[in-house]
């Protein structure tokens, strides 16, 4: 049992490539099988290795015997293992999900690689959160986006605008990866180094300020594309609006959280905030273009009647916060950005599955299929409507924590401005979350078709998600603590 | 205007690799075929990988191998290319699955000129809405 | 009456594809000490295949490698990869630390590295077949292709 721990972090991202290659050659149902005990068994791994690790972290897991900085390692600190767990814990919902409810979605000769690329996308998430080394997070995304493509694409055959969906989601994502490249070249050129704490390290020796502003530039570019940072989040509502609701859950809760992590990363553990290229990007290009993101994702969430298109322009929005939050460069808003991650992953994920489990009863995806929801599916409105106050940053869920957050970080920082922003798009949630709850409680629908019933694969995870928001809403100390401690490491890994 | 063409000509390789990027970046976002808009990107990463392996040359180096009498010449550095080899893979990968889409939406939409799909999908969403 | 046309092309490929096949296996067997390895022969197995399918068609490419092993074929190098990096950790090393299989069967290190380098090229050529073979196989079975030159439709006429 303890030499499976100390391998675990080789483990949770071997595990689901091995798997998804079995996965592919199986039939469809047992590769959902498959996938889904796979995922559980990941999930398992994350939240054994967190405990068996409490106080011992950072702890580095060198790849084939070669320590670093010469060979690729796993860097597990306090910062990145919160990531790590809420991944698996997405990526397990989203498996279970493809057993349930989200089952027709991916039929015919093409169903056992829905389950694979599932697999795929969450040990490539996992890699992304959990390397330290600058090429292999590169390698990590790209196998990431590769099977994020594919996912969307598999809603191309229930509708065709799918297909045109994942295009642009792959030229946008495959320029998001280059740009990212280019600066982990302009990285290497400067101190010759790929591993991010080297790298750190020889920058306080060496320092080369030009060529660490372009290598910043770079970097920023690319994982701001790859976050869907306003005005470069065009790929993002179709792509997720049309995939098959377990991508979407998958995608919406975890992917854009993995690429802002290593962003912070890079902003502040390996960089430092005291580089002049990087407080002028943080507060001429990710405060004003998060805000826009936090007004103009809101706007467009009003205004759309499908359900899923909604729920995605509340994503951007959301990444809106994320961006301003990360601008802000203080410890506090860091932490802020880490609690607002977890809400956010953990709402997305509910939204979208107990949304795939509505839609299944009435086969429309517009808002107004959702009337009745708690007549009909008593489970899943529950859990919509949880989701959806934590999105709306209702008291006593953890969206309301991370929204506090970051208003207070903002306010502590002098920023009233984007404090007022921030207040201004969480009202706006008010109008769309308010006409869907009330579509959801209050008003009366169809009954459900006879002989169809909400799986309870997809029900089932999405209430113990519901339940993770209120109970860490009401009693938030213990997370606020650990973020607070997380967001104090990665601060003093890039101090200078 | 003061240029330093030796400076110029001694970063000969960038201001290529610039330029490449540049026509990639154009190609992606302006072709009217989406065949095109693939091929755009590829020159973009391929510029890239110009980038890196430029990056590695070392003036009169050669291969990295052990010659058979224990002299180590002077050799490039032959971290940039391997790195560039992964990236090949990847971009190859990406190519595939970005073709394969462009085949789906050439079945699906009868067409993969960009301006056709848009105009479809334009019609799809206004059916959706109502 | 294509057995006529392109009556070079299909002398050459059908001298050249065994020639293929071979050089693939060289540049494998030599890769972990020269010029060399997985990847590049598992993009020639695949080159191989690829020849014989564009001048023979598709039902010939298939008889010579079907789609289904071209798959298993991809799933077994991960598999084979995986294993071959997961003997260490049970000896008390790191993932894919080839020491371990030294270790474990009581050899010299460096026989041991040379051991774990060369299972998992195999892996690697595996799967980097299996998939090259596989996307081809995707490209070329797909029903759009009504307007690729006279030489494929000839082919895929025949084949159907």
């Amino acid at each position: 049992m303890n030499a499976i721990l100390t391998h675990a972090p080789a483990l949770f991202v071997v595990l689901p490539f091995v798997a998804a290659a079995i996965a592919a050659l199986c039939p469809r149902h047992v590769a959902a099988w498959i996938a889904a005990i796979t995922a559980c068994l990941v999930l398992a791994l994350t939240v054994g290795y967190e405990i068996s690790t409490e106080g011992a972290r950072p702890l580095i897991y060198a790849f084939g015997g070669f320590a670093p900085p010469a060979g690729i390692t796993f860097r597990i600190d306090d910062f990145n293992i919160i990531p790590i767990i809420l991944i698996s814990a997405i990526g397990a919902v989203a498996a279970l999900h493809t057993l349930g409810d989200g089952a027709h979605e991916a039929s015919g000769s093409r169903g056992s690689l829905a389950p694979a690329l599932l697999l795929l996308e969450i040990g490539a998430l996992l890699g992304v959160a959990s390397t330290g080394d600058a090429f292999n997070l590169f390698v990590f995304l790209e196998v990431a986006s590769v099977s994020a493509y594919g996912l969307v694409a598999l809603g191309g055959d229930r509708d065709k605008r799918g297909f045109k969906a994942a295009f642009d989601y792959l030229i946008f994502g495959a320029l998001g990866a280059s740009f990212y490249v280019v600066g982990v070249g302009f990285l290497y050129m400067s101190t010759g180094s790929l591993n991010f704490a080297d790298i750190a390290a020889r920058l306080r020796v060496a320092p080369a300020p030009q060529l660490e502003a372009a290598a910043y530039g770079f970097l920023f570019t690319g994982l701001a594309l790859k976050a869907a940072m306003f005005p470069l989040h065009g790929w993002l509502p179709r792509a997720y609006a049309l995939a098959p609701s377990f991508a979407t859950a998958l995608l919406a809760g975890a992917s854009g959280a993995a690429a802002l992590l290593a962003l912070a990363r890079v902003t502040f553990g390996v960089f430092g905030d005291a580089h002049p290229m990087i407080v002028m990007v943080l507060q001429t290009l990710a405060a004003p273009l998060g805000a826009a993101a936090i007004l103009w994702g809101g706007l467009r969430a009003i205004y759309a009647k499908d359900a899923r298109l909604m729920l995605s322009f509340s994503a951007v929005a959301e990444a809106g916060f994320l961006f301003l939050g990360l601008s802000l460069g203080t410890q506090a808003a860091l932490a802020a950005v880490l609690v607002k991650i977890i809400a956010d992953g953990l709402g997305k994920t509910t939204l979208f599955v107990a949304a795939a489990s509505a839609r299944r009863l009435t086969s429309s995806t517009s808002v107004e299929s959702w009337r009745g929801a708690f007549a009909r599916q008593p489970a899943a409105a529950a859990a919509l409507s949880i989701g959806l106050a934590s999105t709306l940053g209702a008291p006593l869920t953890l969206g309301f924590v991370g929204k506090w957050l970051l208003v207070d970080a903002a306010i502590a920082r002098g920023w009233i401005w984007a404090a007022v922003i921030m207040v201004i798009g969480s009202i706006l949630p008010v109008i769309y979350v308010g006409r869907s709850l009330e579509r959801v409680l209050f008003q009366p629908g169809p009954p459900a078709p006879e002989g169809v019933k909400a799986s309870p694969f997809s029900i089932a995870p999405i209430l113990l998600c519901a339940a993770a928001l209120v109970i860490t809403g009401v009693a938030s100390a213990p997370l606020v603590d650990a973020a607070g401690s997380a967001a104090a490491e990665l601060m003093a890994e890039g101090a200078r | 205007m003061n240029v330093d063409l030796a400076d110029l000509a001694a970063r000969i390789n960038n201001i290529a690799v610039v330029g490449l990027m540049m026509a990639g970046l154009f190609i992606t976002f302006a072709s009217g075929h989406l065949v095109k808009r693939l091929i755009g990107l590829s020159i973009f990463q391929t510029a890239i990988f110009v980038f890196f392996i430029t990056m590695g040359k070392v003036t009169g180096g050669t291969a990295p191998i052990l010659l058979p009498d224990e002299r180590t010449p002077i050799y490039s550095n032959p971290l940039p290319s391997v790195l560039i080899l992964t990236a090949i893979v990847v971009s190859v990968a990406t190519l595939a699955v970005g073709l394969a889409i462009v085949v789906r939406i050439k079945e699906a939409y009868g067409s993969a000129e960009t301006d056709d799909v848009a105009a479809a999908d334009i019609a799809l969403d206004a059916d959706a809405q109502t | 009456m294509t057995e006529a046309r392109h009556l070079v092309l299909r002398i050459s490929v059908k001298i050249l594809t065994p020639l293929i096949v071979l050089f693939a296996l060289y540049v494998q067997t030599h890769g972990e000490y020269g010029p060399g390895g997985g990847f590049q022969a598992g993009v020639l197995l695949a080159s191989a295949v690829v020849a014989y399918g564009l001048v023979f068609g598709p039902a010939a490419a298939t008889r010579l490698a079907p789609p289904v092993a071209a798959g298993v074929l991809a799933a077994l190098g991960i598999v084979l990869y995986a294993a071959t990096g997961a003997i260490s950790p049970f000896i008390g090393g790191s993932f894919l630390d080839h020491d371990g299989i030294a270790e474990a069967l009581q050899i010299q290190p460096t026989t041991g590295q040379h051991i774990g380098i060369v299972l998992v090229e195999w892996g690697v050529f595996f799967t980097v077949a299996g998939s090259m073979i596989a996307i081809f196989y995707a490209f070329m079975a797909s029903p759009a292709d009504e307007q690729t030159e006279d030489f494929d439709s000839d082919e895929s006429e025949e084949a159907h």
